[in-house]
């Protein structure tokens, strides 16, 4: 059974030298037994880890079947949001520590794509629920509550990666925390970030979602837009008479 | 007068100018444009506070730690005149387009900007971003050569977030 987790061979090894090992505090009265359970700590860890990016792909791909019943671009959508994640993961992964995952988990340093993943189906899901239910409202409203509800399952998918131990903040974020915690660990300034995130993550896939969908007309601001519609006036009026 | 507070007032009166020049002109909303794009860089600017470090301001341009709404300023006007540019230049051309143009110029124009704040001293990075530089530099400048692909990607999200919150006010 531990050959299966390999990647952890070489702790098992260190726990070989015990008890002289620095690791362990104190030297327990069976010391094999002791060994034995540290053993199980490692490959129960493991198997945490394996069943928490297990379950964020069976999640995604379970919200991403339903969703496509509701929305032919989804699987489009969800790109969008994924890339945005990305890349304000990529740009600010000094800040952040995502630990103890398996190695294929990694794309660039500690920039998981489980965790991204895990980010866009939220912001997927919580734009769809909001669509489905308050489909009258404006798109600035929308937009607000796309905010409040990401928040709402952001802090408890916060809560969960950082109990589970996947998630550590650098020195220089812990320098700034005022040191309150909410949720067992998460620190209270996530109620801020998660919406400032998302903000500009929501905005990125909007605007994207708006360009594929609806070219020029709605991202222009109303002087882009009249020269747009001259230039069209223009061409048009040259087609005519040309016939 | 220090060469900072020289540095501070020209980035004010340079956006100052800009926003005269925008209005003299007949672009729409110009106030409000400004607004948004202050804000995004803000928000921006506030997340990614601890990765960054800007020392030698006076105290009254800081908001909030190192944060100093002057250097805000500087790249709400360096976002505006590239997207000026870029809608003046290239008017023709779909957004599509227009937003890799627009990310294109912004980083001409950074960073020789960011050079030379980087050689002055009031700009530098701050420990856990170093650790993830190759130690590799834009050629005859002091920029680490991560910038290359960290500035479109971070301008990307408060372009997007302009656009789109532009967007909302004009829908509205």
């Amino acid at each position: 059974m531990i050959g299966l987790y390999s990647g952890k061979w070489f702790l098992i090894i260190v726990t070989n030298s015990f008890p002289s090992s620095p690791i362990f505090p104190y030297y327990p009265s069976n010391c094999k037994r002791f060994k034995y359970d540290y053993i199980n700590i490692i490959i129960k860890n493991e198997v945490q880890m394996v069943l928490f990016e297990l379950s964020v792909i069976s999640l995604s791909i379970i919200f991403l079947l339903i969703l496509k019943k509701l929305d032919k671009d989804i699987l489009r959508k969800f790109g969008i949001v994924f890339i945005a994640v990305l890349l304000f993961e990529y740009f600010t992964q000094a800040l952040w520590l995502n630990v103890n995952l398996e190695r294929w988990a990694y794309l660039y340093l500690d920039v998981s794509w489980i965790i991204t993943l895990g980010w866009a189906t939220i912001i997927v899901v919580s734009m769809a629920i909001i669509n489905l239910y308050f489909p009258r409202y404006s798109e600035r409203s929308r937009f607000l509550l796309y905010l409040i509800i990401i928040t709402i399952i952001g802090l408890v998918a916060e809560a969960v990666v950082v109990n589970l131990g996947i998630r550590q903040y650098s020195s220089a974020v812990k320098d700034v925390l005022i040191g309150y915690n909410i949720l067992g660990g998460v620190p209270i300034e996530v109620l801020y970030y998660i919406p400032v995130f998302m903000a500009l993550v929501l905005s990125f896939s909007r605007y994207w979602e708006i360009s594929f969908g609806e070219p020029d007309k709605s991202t222009s601001t109303k002087k882009e837009g009249s020269r747009v519609n001259k230039l069209a006036k223009k061409k048009t009026a040259k087609r005519r008479t040309k016939k | 007068m220090s060469g900072i507070l020289i540095l501070e007032l020209f980035v004010i009166a340079f956006t100052a100018g800009l926003w005269f020049y925008m209005k003299k002109k007949g672009y729409k909303n110009v106030t409000r444009k400004f607004i948004i794009l202050f804000v995004g860089v803000l928000l921006f600017e506030i997340m990614s506070e601890p990765m960054w470090l800007n020392t030698g301001f006076d105290e009254w341009t800081y908001i909030y730690r190192d944060i100093t709404w002057v250097l805000t300023l500087g790249w709400v006007s360096i976002f505006m005149i590239s997207i000026m540019l870029v809608n003046y230049v290239f008017q023709h051309f779909p957004e599509k387009k227009k937003f890799w143009l627009y990310l294109l110029f912004i980083e001409a124009i950074v960073v020789p900007l960011e050079s030379g704040l980087l050689i002055t001293g009031v700009r530098g990075y701050a420990e856990v971003l170093t650790s993830t530089f190759s130690g590799t530099l834009i050629p005859f400048t002091p920029v680490p050569l991560e910038a290359i692909w960290a500035l479109p990607l971070f301008t990307s999200l408060i372009l997007t977030f302009y656009k789109y919150v532009n967007y909302l006010f004009e829908r509205s």
